[in-house]
C-alpha cells in the first residue's frame, strides 16, 4: 500500500471493504492514516463506520474478564494528570486510539515501551505504574479523584467502620460501584475471623458486603506493607471448594486500602486475604492472613 | 465541554436497551471531567474490556497494560465521543481492540529482534478463572448474529478480529485474493450489524 500512501494527499476514495477492515483493524498503519483522512471529509463514511463498528462490538460479546482490583486505583489515581481533550480538538473522532495531538508520536512511544515489555512482567507493583500517555502534558491537576476517594471514606465513618478518617466533603457527585456497595441498604462489616496464621497480616481489616449489590468491599487500616514483590491478594471462598480470585492489593503508606472485590459474590461464604507474588496467584499459595465469615 | 457529547438529532439513533443509555449518560459526564462517573463507568465496562484486550493478547501483564491505556485514552478522548455514532461501549471497544492490536503487532515486531521473548510471550494463561460468563441472553443473541455468517466469513474475521491480523496478513494465510478477503470482511460485519440491529429493535 506504499501506492496509497504516495498518493494520500489526493486522498483516494475508500471503498465499504476499505471501511470494514479498517473497522476491524485490519489495516497497517499507512492505511489507517489515510483512511482517516476521509474520514474527517465525509460525514456519510463516519457513519457508515459507526454501523460496522457495531458490528465489530459483537464479535466479542461475551468475552468478560474481571481485571485486577489494583487496576482500578492505578487508573483512577491518573486521572488528575491526564488532561481532556477538548469536544472540537479533531473532529474526525473516528481514530479514537491515535487521533490526539500526538498523532504518529504513539507509534514511537509503543517502540520504546515494547524493550522494556519483558521486564515488566510479573516484576511491577501495582499502583506505580507510569500513565500511559500524555506525560509531558500535565497542565491541568485536578485532586477531585483523591477527594472522590476521600469522600467515599466519610461514608464509611458514617457506618462506623472507620472513625480514623476524617476528611472534607467532596462536590456531590454519583456514587461509584464501591460506595454503592458500602452505601446499599444490606450492607454489612464482617470483622475477620481470628486469622489461621500469624502472618504479620495484622491490621485492621474489615468487609463490607452487599448481597443487594452482590459485591464487598475490603477496606483496610495500619496493614503492613506486603514483602517486596508480593501484594495481598484477596479470595472469595465458597465452602470447601477452590477459592477465586478477588483482585490484588498493596495498602499505601499509611497502611490504608479500600477495594471493591472483583467478581461477583454469588454463592461465596467467605472472603480471605493472602500474601502473594505481585500480580497474583491462580490459587493461594500462602495461609491466610485474614478469614472473613460472609 | 459536554457540547460535544450532545447528539446530533440527525444521526441515526441506533438502538440500545437501558444498559447503553447509562454507558452514554456515564461517558457523557466523563466528557465533562466528572470522575465519579469515570469509576462508575470503568466498574460497568471494565470486564467486557479488559476481557477482550486479555482474549487477544493471551498475557495478562500486557492485558493490564493495556486495559489502562484504553481506560485512560476513553477519559481522555470522551467529550470527542458522539452518541449519534453508536453505543458507548461499542466506542470504548473499538478503542481497546485497537490499543490491544497495536501491541500484538508491536510485539510481534519486537520478537523478530528479541528472539528470546518469544518463547515467554507464549506462556500459558496462568489464571484460568479469569474469563467469566457473561449475559447469557445477550450472548445468545450475538450467536444467533453469529449463526447467520458464512463459514468463511467467520473465518476471516476471527483472523483479524481475535488474532490481529491485517487484511493482507489473512489473505495470505487463507491463500485467498486480497479483495475477496475484504469482501468477507465487509460482508461479515454487515451481517453481523445487521442481525444486532434487528435484535435489539425486537427487545425494544
Amino acid at each position: 500500500m506504499d501506492e496509497q500512501r504516495r498518493d494520500a494527499h489526493l486522498t483516494p476514495p475508500v471503498t465499504s471493504e476499505d471501511l470494514a477492515a479498517y473497522a476491524v483493524d485490519a489495516v497497517d498503519a499507512d492505511e489507517r492514516a489515510a483512511i482517516d483522512q476521509r474520514l474527517r471529509q465525509d460525514p456519510a463514511l463516519r457513519e457508515e463506520l459507526a454501523a460496522l463498528r457495531e458490528g465489530a462490538a459483537g464479535l466479542s460479546e461475551g468475552v468478560e474478564a474481571q481485571p485486577p482490583a489494583a487496576l482500578r486505583s492505578t487508573i483512577l489515581s491518573h486521572l488528575a494528570e491526564t488532561p481532556q481533550e477538548s469536544a472540537d480538538e479533531q473532529t474526525a473522532g473516528e481514530t479514537p486510539t491515535h487521533a490526539t495531538a500526538h498523532g504518529s508520536d504513539e507509534h514511537v512511544a509503543s517502540a520504546h515501551d515494547r524493550t522494556s515489555v519483558p521486564d515488566r512482567l510479573g516484576s511491577r507493583t501495582p499502583g506505580t505504574r507510569p500513565p500511559g500517555r500524555g506525560g509531558p502534558h500535565t497542565r491541568r491537576r485536578r485532586p477531585r479523584a483523591v477527594l472522590g476517594m476521600l469522600g467515599a471514606m466519610v461514608v464509611l465513618v458514617g457506618l462506623g467502620v472507620t472513625a480514623a478518617l476524617t476528611l472534607p466533603q467532596p462536590e456531590e457527585r454519583a456514587p461509584s460501584a464501591l460506595e454503592q456497595v458500602v452505601g446499599a441498604a444490606d450492607a454489612r462489616q464482617v470483622a475477620d475471623a481470628p486469622p489461621a496464621s500469624d502472618g504479620g497480616g495484622s491490621g485492621h481489616v474489615v468487609v463490607v458486603a452487599s448481597a443487594q449489590r452482590d459485591a464487598a468491599v475490603l477496606q483496610a487500616q495500619d496493614l503492613p506493607a506486603p514483602p517486596a514483590g508480593h501484594a495481598y491478594q484477596i479470595w472469595w471462598l465458597h465452602g470447601k471448594g477452590t477459592p477465586v480470585s478477588a483482585g490484588t492489593f498493596t495498602p499505601d503508606a499509611r497502611g490504608q486500602s479500600r477495594v471493591l472485590l472483583s467478581g461477583t459474590m454469588g454463592s461465596a461464604d467467605g472472603v480471605a486475604v493472602t500474601v502473594e507474588p505481585a500480580g497474583g496467584s491462580a490459587q493461594p499459595t500462602t495461609e491466610p492472613v485474614h478469614v472473613f465469615t460472609l | 465541554m459536554c457540547a460535544a457529547s450532545s447528539p446530533s438529532p440527525d444521526g441515526p439513533q441506533l438502538a440500545q436497551g437501558e444498559e447503553g443509555h447509562r454507558h452514554t449518560a456515564l461517558l457523557q459526564r466523563v466528557a465533562g471531567g466528572d470522575e465519579g462517573a469515570f469509576a462508575e463507568l470503568y466498574d460497568l465496562t471494565a470486564p467486557r474490556v479488559h476481557g477482550l484486550v486479555r482474549r487477544l493478547l493471551r498475557n495478562d501483564a500486557h492485558a493490564e497494560e493495556v486495559t489502562q491505556e484504553v481506560f485512560l485514552e476513553v477519559w481522555r478522548t470522551a467529550p470527542r465521543f458522539q452518541e449519534s455514532r453508536g453505543r458507548a461501549l461499542s466506542w470504548m471497544l473499538t478503542i481497546a481492540h485497537r490499543r490491544a492490536v497495536d501491541r500484538i503487532r508491536s510485539v510481534q515486531a519486537q520478537s523478530v529482534r528479541d528472539v528470546g521473548y518469544e518463547s515467554r510471550h507464549e506462556v500459558p494463561d496462568p489464571d484460568p478463572t479469569g474469563e467469566a460468563a457473561t449475559d447469557a441472553v445477550q450472548a445468545h443473541d450475538v450467536r444467533d448474529a453469529l449463526d447467520e455468517l458464512s463459514p468463511l466469513q467467520q473465518e476471516v474475521l476471527a483472523l483479524v478480529y481475535w488474532q490481529g491480523m491485517t487484511h493482507r496478513e489473512a489473505a495470505e494465510h487463507l491463500g485467498v485474493p486480497l479483495g475477496t478477503t475484504k469482501t468477507r470482511i465487509r460482508d461479515g460485519l454487515g451481517r453481523l450489524a445487521a442481525a444486532l440491529r434487528r435484535t435489539e429493535e425486537h427487545d425494544g
